[in-house]
């Protein structure tokens, strides 16, 4: 494994994995220790940046730090205390994401579900059924505010961009891009496969925190009918947040899979970052 | 409406936001006696009238322009005491883009994720001020308003700016010679400029094809799209981005990039 820690300035650091799995797991150790002077660890495909005050913690203490942060000990870390329920924090100043997976509802009717499938080789309801019973995890969050982009071992698609973006993609809307998921959390233009859309309230300022979908979340989408208009969301999370004990259905062979890693070490996620690419402006 | 932003929160997709002349909006708000992040005004351009309803101390930093107060002049970087009914008149600027007005106690709307800066590409944040709003002021800071024995006047400069360029991470997508141009011409900034970027027009800088996996970047990033004509990220940034940062504008520069005019000349230099 090779850590790159490259300059960004007096007062950050951008530090180069080798994988997705290795920024998660690097991420996971830099936010169980971090010193004081840290301002923000933002973790991204491939990389985290470490953003420091100059003033409380020079730029080499914090690459020194980084140096020394023990991957294989944070995994060790989080994979001890998902037995009790609680996990190390992963965003500086955030609470620790609960273990149970959020609960996305979805209605599959997006505009680009039967042409993808057909791309892909598959059926939509076989694409659908893949994923649903996938275990997502929150990567890291990009583009906008509270756009988690989301992985998962169980997922083994990968879905080109549209070659032309769309100018206007609804609230709601959750895509596919890469070997990511993800779903708008408010119109914007973008250039991920629609597969469907939901009525989580992906973003809400009232709520602490603002992102339903915070970096270390495990989550699952479950298939509906239909969902309420996105823009008539923001009545609070309970009806979305809840235990994979919830569910009624016997799980599918894919959800059995999920179901023994969507908490798993980070370490134990692959590595689909190799068709991420673009700018801010390409989610 | 701006104040020293939201940092902390890029793990959630939010950017930092904020005053983009922040010497400016610390500067006023000192001089009136605020602490330094009080919430105040960023007027792009000037053409601004306001009408105080009670007494009030405030002052104008950052651009330099035509500055009124019941139709006599005054002194930009000084606190200014205004009588209820007094109005406010700033006229278009003439060294600078951006006035920041700060007044005694700071601008006191709602709060949102622990700043009253508007984030103009997420869209949150105190919604842009329009003509008609009333502001609301907070009460006053506990410093008393400072006794100066001196105006301090910063007019930023007429002609080329120069800012200084520290390495960004991805400085190895582009070669000795091909890096030529970004110290050695004189950069113009383009008038599709806003909060989230500082575009450059200027002779193409080379660099190696491809992009770089969504990485995240900090305010004063420059980013080199496959065009070669850099853009200097600002303070509503996305906070990923895929294009190569091969340098960032050092903290102390931008500021005086937070000033430069649609067309006026840069120069870069190395810290």
């Amino acid at each position: 494994m090779t850590r790159r820690i490259l300059p960004s300035g007096p007062a950050a650091l951008l530090v180069e994995c080798d994988s997705l799995e290795e920024v998660l797991a690097l991420h996971d150790a830099l936010a169980a220790t971090a010193p004081a002077g840290l301002v923000e660890l933002v973790p991204a495909a491939r990389t985290v940046l470490v953003v420091v005050d100059p003033a409380r913690l020079p730029l080499e203490s914090a690459a020194a730090w980084v140096r020394r942060a023990d991957v294989s000990r944070a995994a060790d870390v989080s994979r001890a205390t998902d037995v009790s329920g609680a996990r190390e924090p992963v965003g500086v100043g955030s609470t620790p994401p609960p273990t149970q997976p959020v609960v996305v509802p979805v209605a599959y009717d997006g505009d680009d579900l039967l042409a993808l499938a057909a791309s892909l080789d598959v059926s939509p309801e076989a694409l659908v059924a893949a994923h649903t019973g996938a275990g997502w995890r929150v990567a890291f969050i990009g583009f906008a505010p509270g756009f988690a982009y989301l992985v998962s071992d169980d997922w083994h698609f990968d879905v080109p961009r549209l070659s032309s973006p769309r100018t206007r993609v609804p609230a709601g809307s959750v895509g596919l891009a890469g070997g990511f998921s993800g779903a708008y959390p408010r119109e914007s233009p973008g250039g991920w496969q629609l597969i469907g859309r939901t009525d989580a309230p992906l973003w809400n300022l009232d709520a602490d925190p603002p992102a339903l979908l915070a970096p270390g979340r495990a989550v699952r989408f479950e298939a509906v009918r239909a969902v309420a208009s996105a823009a008539a969301t923001a009545s609070g999370r309970s009806g979305t947040v809840r235990g994979d004990s919830d569910r009624a259905e016997p799980p599918t062979r894919e959800q059995e899979g999920a179901a023994s890693s969507s908490n798993g070490p980070a370490r134990s996620r692959s590595c689909k970052t190799s068709a991420v690419r673009g700018s801010g402006t390409s989610g | 409406m701006q104040d020293l932003g939201r940092p902390g929160l890029g793990h959630l997709g939010v950017t930092s936001s904020g005053a983009l002349d922040r010497g400016a909006l610390a500067l006023a708000n000192r001089l009136v006696g605020n602490p330094d992040g009080a919430a105040g005004l960023e007027l792009v351009g000037g053409g601004f009238r306001a009408r105080f309803t009670g007494t009030t101390w405030f002052a104008v930093a950052g651009a330099w322009g035509d500055l009124r107060l019941d139709g006599r002049r005054f002194a930009p970087y000084t606190a200014v005491r205004a009588t209820a009914g007094g109005v406010l008149e700033i006229g278009a600027a003439d060294r600078g883009i951006r006035f920041v007005l700060a007044v005694r106690g700071g601008l006191d709307v709602p709060a949102v994720l622990g700043s009253r800066s508007r984030d103009t590409l997420a869209g949150f944040g105190p919604a842009p001020v329009a003509a008609g709003e009333a502001l609301p002021i907070g009460g006053e800071p506990e410093a008393s308003v400072p006794v100066l024995d001196r105006e301090a006047a910063y007019p930023p400069p007429a002609d080329d700016v120069t800012l200084v360029l520290l390495p960004g991470p991805r400085a190895d997508w582009c070669d000795d010679p091909s890096l030529a141009p970004l110290f050695e011409r004189v950069w113009r900034l383009a008038p599709d400029s806003d909060r989230v970027g500082a575009r450059l027009a200027g002779t193409p800088v080379a660099r190696r094809d491809g992009e770089v996996p969504s990485e995240a970047t900090v305010p004063g990033a420059v980013q080199l799209p496959p065009s070669g004509l850099p853009t200097i990220l600002l303070a509503d940034r996305p906070v990923t981005g895929g294009y190569p940062v091969i340098a960032v504008v050092a903290p102390s520069s931008l500021d005086a990039l937070a000033q430069v005019r649609p067309g006026q000349g840069m120069r870069f230099r190395h810290a």
